[in-house]
């Protein structure tokens, strides 16, 4: 087992390092140093202040290696963009954000905490409301509860994320004043300001998560076994809670993990809205203000976190699905 | 003696968007204790339905039981409620069937799903029924019963597998076992294997065995009579040997000139030429005439009714067996 | 896909009339999206101007000053009532414009990001996904290797980047969001061509000496259109919604062009003010959209489903 995660591991090297070249790419050949320095420096800068700008970001190093000779007469050759940048995503040395002049490792040290909180109750809550709805649809699949259940699920779903956050927002906090509309608070106090943006965390992916898991029974239910399980005469209980439940498990249990990592990276809109300081605020902040060093580290970080929930997933089919084994 | 098992006059049809799939249309058979019927035709006649119609197991938007009387071990099937139809499912009757691939759930031990059946109907405790588990896979030729009581089914061979349905379906000791295909999917090698032991189970057990297929090798090994199906109907039925030597009917004809073996060397392979038809537009009158080298004019505008020919063996064609039983003993 | 799988596709179509009314409503969707489509020449002093629409025409209103709720006759401006030009049957936003006139522009829009980046898409992930599926060894590794590393990378993010580096516009959305969701479909077209590749009638077109490019683009390629179809259908809901979002965030389209996202995004506060109209049209003719095409894209994807296909 052990043998395996570390094959796993080592076989993600290769996309990791795709990853970095990608954002290389991205951020260095596609866009050049003096365009973003000239978005960076507000209005009508200067040549200089665009040239010591550059300077100070080591953008005006050659692109892949380094010939000139220091005063010193020492040659550097990886002292190049493209090094440094694989250096700086590699070796987890984090550059420091344009904007916040802050190490950008400091600031996911604080933003990881509330992005969480608001993430993991959503996740959590979202699969104890929808697996039993979907299981109940599955058991009267067919009827007319099915139907309807199945035409509620996709007005659900038809509706946007801003709508639900937008209009119950508006409703749930400004009207019936029933929370507080927008703001956060470290430590316990946390919780008044996440009831709100949880709540419409689950409601707004109910109608999908709904549908999905009911798709995934329905599948199973059609299956050869549940025949044979029918022919021995097991009754409908026995065949939804014992053996389909056993087999969907695999898939919902599968998507389920690959989610986890970006329960880390947080709900970018519902961070706005509510005023969460978390990753996602980060994130836009980010966006907003052309902070290319958090932009470029976010990126690889949240990389490396779905990378991790793919190897994830795969550990937990083989210990979920008695066909798969370590091979 | 009592039957175990009288299809009396069944209908099964299929409702669907593209129209009425008239499966089994006015099916009628009857099996004894100790006892196989080989139930023979080509896939889309409408064997396999015929078979789920016995136990209820149709499914049910699309497919319903229209007319018709199933009695099984005196009781009738249909007047039957739900409740009712689970405890005899497995218990009185049991079923096996094509692909023991998928027909096992993969994420459960083998031991597990025997014993479910053993659970579910007794009320013994849970190691009497591993002790029962264990007896029938050994019973069933299956060597070290105890490691394979933990294993998983893809841990499995084919023929091992179908074995393992078996052993599920026969753990109860019912009055009849329904085996739909239950050697198509394996090796001509195995084959043989399950052939034998279904039938040295069967003389154990003392049950009927109503046994699906479209290979005449199958029937010849295990049939005590065959019941021939074309198109939702039966065409011909009687005692095995009765039918392998003097088959009437036209179609089971071309059945049996289709079999490889019954050709010469070189010559061309027998076709019965023509498709079957689909359920849901089958021929006018007699199904067969379409396909059929003997038809004739009445062939197109009436229905042959089933006549008795010799003892025991019926069969539905204008040409071949008219319209009189020849046979009132 | 044949012949008759169409018919049979058409007819199980017909059957559900909720896919019916959902066709339906693209249809009347689509037809304003064209109207949008059709330029007017407008004569002025200094020569002919385009970029007038023919929905411009259809809805000649001059801008009010300020707000006005629908079908009113007055409108506020800092607190005080102005008469208005003329009825406006959805009000107005906070610059005058009629609300109904801007909800309608966005309909091409939607339509425009809803279909063209899986258009895109689909170019990479067919050529790709047949080639890799086709040929398999290196190629098939190699475009698996850059599938595996852009799928790793989370799309909003890569999406965000491409946009910040290039210039605002509808267009520089659609390739970005295009070059974003290739991913998906091109492993669904691999798997389909693996799957089709060792049938039966390729062999036997292989036997009869076609060649590759053959073999490819006529006999595997039609057989995983459907899935480029249904794919197109199942992605236009997600993709118009990404477009409200990215609009939200400030990187979506440029201003000028209708976007229900943009009407949401300047809207948003106005609702503790007591002004609903702006919001909820928008919202309106999005939910109805989306609703319409999640309702046909169901029923489309069971009705090409080859497996619910019967004998």
């Amino acid at each position: 087992m052990l043998s395996y995660i570390v094959r796993r591991f080592l076989l993600a090297i290769p996309t990791v390092i795709g990853v970095c070249l990608v954002t290389f790419l991205l951020f260095n050949v596609f866009a050049s140093p003096e365009a973003v320095a000239r978005k960076q420096l507000g209005k009508n800068p200067t040549e200089t202040q665009i040239a010591a700008w550059v300077a100070s970001h080591g953008m005006d190093k050659p692109m892949f290696f380094n010939l000139h000779r220091e005063k010193d007469g020492r040659l550097h050759p990886f002292d190049s963009r493209f090094w440094n940048h694989m250096r700086e995503l590699v070796l987890f040395q984090f550059p420091e954000s344009d904007y916040l002049h802050e190490k950008v490792t400091s600031l996911l040290k604080q933003k990881i905490g509330p992005s969480l909180s608001l993430t993991v109750p959503a996740f959590l809550l979202s699969m104890i409301v929808t697996l039993p709805i979907a299981l109940f649809i599955a058991y009267y699949r067919g009827t007319y509860i099915d139907k309807l259940a199945l035409f509620i699920c996709v007005i659900l779903m038809s509706i946007a994320i801003l709508n639900y956050i937008i209009f119950g927002q508006y409703l749930l906090a400004v009207v019936f004043k029933y929370f507080p509309i927008y703001g956060y608070d470290f430590g316990v106090g946390a919780w008044k300001f996440l009831l709100l943006p949880v709540i419409l965390a689950v409601a707004s992916g109910l109608g999908g998560g709904v549908r999905f898991y009911r798709t995934i029974m329905l599948n199973e239910v059609r299956a050869d076994y549940v025949r044979t399980a029918m022919a021995k005469g097991v009754s409908e209980e026995g065949i939804l809670f014992k053996h389909v439940l056993k087999n969907a498990m695999i898939p919902i249990l599968t998507t389920t993990v690959l989610s986890i990592p970006f329960l880390i990276t947080g709900s970018l809109l519902l961070e706005i809205f509510f005023g969460i300081p978390g990753m996602g605020n980060l994130m836009i902040n980010a966006i907003n203000n052309h902070d290319y060093p958090v932009i470029r580290t976010l990126v690889y970080i949240y990389s490396l976190l779905y990378i991790a929930g793919s190897i994830l997933t795969d550990i937990s089919y083989t210990l979920v699905d008695p066909r798969v084994s370590f091979k | 003696m009592d039957d175990v098992l009288n299809i009396d006059n069944l209908h099964t049809y299929f409702f669907t968007d593209e129209g009425i799939a008239r499966a089994v249309d006015g099916v009628s058979l009857s099996i004894g204790r100790n006892r196989t019927l080989g139930l023979v035709g080509e896939s889309g006649c409408g064997k396999s339905v015929t078979a789920l119609s016995v136990l209820r197991l149709v499914p049910s938007p699309p497919g319903r039981i229209v007319e018709g009387n199933i009695t099984l071990a005196g009781r009738q099937i249909a007047s039957l409620s739900e409740i009712e139809m689970r405890d005899i499912r497995g218990r009185l009757a049991s079923m096996i069937f094509q692909e023991p691939m998928t027909s096992l759930n993969a994420v459960f031990t083998v031991g597990t799903q025997i014993m479910e059946a053993v659970e579910i109907h007794t009320r013994i405790g849970r190691n009497d029924a591993r002790e029962v588990a264990m007896e029938y896979l050994t019973k069933v030729g299956i060597p070290g019963a105890r490691g394979v009581m933990s294993s998983y089914p893809h841990q499995l061979s084919g023929g091992m597998k179908q074995r393992v349905m078996i052993a599920m379906a026969l753990c109860l000791k019912p009055a009849l076992l329904i085996a739909d295909e239950p050697t198509t999917a394996l090796d001509v090698t195995i084959q043989a294997g399950i052939l034998r032991l279904m039938k040295d189970l069967q003389q154990d057990n003392g049950c009927a065995v109503l046994l699906i297929t479209h290979d005449l090798g199958v029937v010849a090994e295990m049939a005590d009579e065959v019941a021939v199906m074309y198109a939702g109907k039966i065409v011909e039925s009687g005692p095995c040997e009765a039918i392998f030597a003097s088959f009437l009917h036209p179609y089971t004809e071309g059945l049996f000139k289709s079999l490889p073996g019954r050709t010469e060397r070189g010559a061309k392979l027998y076709t019965i030429t023509g498709t079957v038809p689909s359920a849901l537009k089958f021929p006018e009158a007699c199904r067969f005439h379409t396909r059929c080298p003997l038809a004739i004019e009445r062939c197109r505008l009436e229905e042959p009714p089933l006549v008795e020919v010799a003892v025991g063996h019926r069969c539905a064609c204008w040409v071949r067996a008219g319209e009189v039983d020849r046979n009132h003993a | 896909m044949t012949e008759s799988h169409l018919k049979i596709a058409i007819r199980r179509i017909r059957k559900d009339r909720l896919a019916v009314a959902g066709f339906l409503v693209i249809c009347i969707f689509a037809l304003v999206a064209c109207l949008d489509c059709i330029p007017l020449p407008v004569r002025e002093a200094s020569g002919i101007r385009w970029g007038r629409t023919a929905l411009d025409a259809a809805f000649n209103k001059e801008p009010e000053k300020s707000y006005s709720p629908p079908l009113a006759d007055r409108g506020l401006l800092n607190r005080k009532e102005f008469a208005l030009a003329s009825r406006h049957l959805l009000g107005t936003n906070n610059l005058g414009e009629d609300v109904l006139y801007n909800g309608l522009k966005g309909v091409r829009t939607a339509f425009v990001i809803g279909i063209v980046p899986t258009l895109i898409a689909a170019l990479f992930a067919v050529m790709l996904g047949l080639f890799a599926g086709y040929y398999g060894g290196f190629i098939d590794d190699l475009i698996q290797y850059v599938y595996q590393v852009l799928s790793s990378i989370p799309s909003i993010l890569l999406l965000i980047a491409m946009l910040m580096i290039m210039e605002r516009g509808l267009w520089q959305l659609c390739v970005a969001l295009g070059v974003t969701s290739w991913v998906g479909l091109c492993r669904l077209i691999r798997g389909e061509t693996l799957k089709v590749k060792n049938m039966e009638y390729v062999e036997a077109a292989r036997a009869l000496g076609a060649s590759d490019a053959r073999l490819i683009f006529r006999h595997i390629l039609p057989n995983v259109m459907h899935i480029v179809i249904i794919e197109i259908t199942l992605d236009f809901s997600a993709l118009v919604m990404t477009e409200t979002v990215l609009t939200y965030i400030g990187v979506g389209v440029e201003p000028g062009t209708g976007s229900w996202g943009r009407m949401i995004m300047m809207a948003d506060r106005e609702l503790a003010n007591g002004i609903w109209w702006n919001l909820s049209t928008a919202s309106a003719f999005l939910f109805i959209l989306v609703l319409a095409f999640n309702t046909f894209a169901d029923t489309l994807r069971d009705a090409l489903d080859p497996r619910l296909r019967k004998g």
